[in-house]
């Protein structure tokens, strides 16, 4: 019982404090928050299995794990307010080549991010080469550049 | 704002995301996202507030407020206030009068709260009295004497237990256990 209880302690603390730090954190992964997502996973292991190592123990974790990953994709389904909840929306950053500066605070994303997701994905050189800039729920930025009339 | 097209396949109706004035076809829900900007601004202090907390020892492992203390006229016991499930702690129990043998009875529930790991020094002596866990060390007049005892609580929750020294009158220790 105990290892079912602390998978889904650790699944829901996990999920809201991942949601509640902001999107940016996972999607636009830097290198550090690359090793940070790699400490985060060590010391939830020790929280997981607790002293007991045991094939057993690890089964019914995983189980459990993705019992509750499938549960809450069922609530989505069934309750779209709580994927918003969950996942979040889209938010659009620029439309029609005029930056929302409201959005990019409070987002957390600064137009060099912006830019660097538009060398990426369409190697366009400035901002008025944008038409619309879109942080997407996955935490990545697509770029919609602007067409030659 | 235009509405999305409804494609039916079937029996399968999905809904298209409606198309913005700007022309981009996106679900954006601008006063949920506001909601949830602010959610996130609060949510940070929380997470500023739990730390301070942590570094005050209301988490366990240490801390500014983290050790507390109880006394009767034979002695003490330090004990920290906030310990963690499963990960060892100390207790401290200083005896105070001149005497060559001293006892300390944990009494019940301790023994239902936490496991003795190891009790500094050994006890010469240790059984199971009316009250609960009995022991007795030969200090041999050593003045304040003290003995360390580590302890792993065994389950989440608020224990409270009393320690009695020497025959004097009973500690009431209470000790918050975090999962």
């Amino acid at each position: 019982m105990e290892t079912v209880l602390r998978g889904i302690a650790i699944y829901l603390a996990l999920l809201v404090v991942i949601r509640l730090s902001g999107r940016r954190t996972i999607g636009e992964m830097a290198a550090f928050d690359f090793v940070l997502l790699l400490i985060v996973a060590e010391t939830t292991q020790q929280a997981l299995l607790g002293d007991d190592f045991s094939i057993t123990n690890s089964l019914v974790l995983i189980v459990t794990l993705f019992s509750a990953d499938a549960f809450f994709s069922y609530v989505k389904q069934w309750w779209p307010q709580a994927a918003k909840w969950m996942d979040g929306q889209a938010t659009v950053l620029i439309s029609l080549g005029n930056p929302d500066r409201r959005a990019l605070s409070r987002a957390r994303v600064d137009l060099a991010d912006v830019l660097l997701a538009a060398r990426e994905q369409h190697g366009l050189e400035r901002l008025d080469q944008i038409k619309f800039a879109v942080l997407e729920a996955s935490g990545s930025i697509s770029i919609i550049p602007k067409r030659d009339e | 704002m235009q509405f999305g097209v409804v494609h039916e396949m079937a029996d399968l109706v999905i809904e298209a995301p409606r198309i913005r004035d700007d022309g981009l076809q996106l679900e954006e829900d601008r006063a949920f996202q506001e909601r949830f900007w602010r959610g996130e601004r609060i949510a940070l202090g929380v997470f500023a507030i739990i730390i301070l907390l942590a570094l005050l020892g209301f988490a366990g492992s240490g801390g500014l407020l983290g050790l507390g203390a109880v006394a009767s006229s034979a002695g003490s016991v330090e004990h920290a206030r906030v310990v963690r499930w499963q990960t060892p702690d100390r207790l401290r129990v200083v005896l105070t009068l001149d005497q060559a043998v001293h006892e300390v009875v944990l009494a019940d529930p301790f023994s239902a709260w936490f496991d003795i790991e190891t009790i500094q020094p050994e006890p010469e002596r240790s059984f199971i009295g009316p009250h609960g866990l009995v022991l007795q060390f030969n200090t041999d007049g050593v003045p304040s004497s003290a003995v360390l005892l580590s302890v792993r609580p065994d389950a989440p929750g608020l224990a409270r237990y009393r320690v009695v020294l020497d025959g004097a009158e009973p500690m009431t220790v209470t000790q918050l256990v975090l999962p």
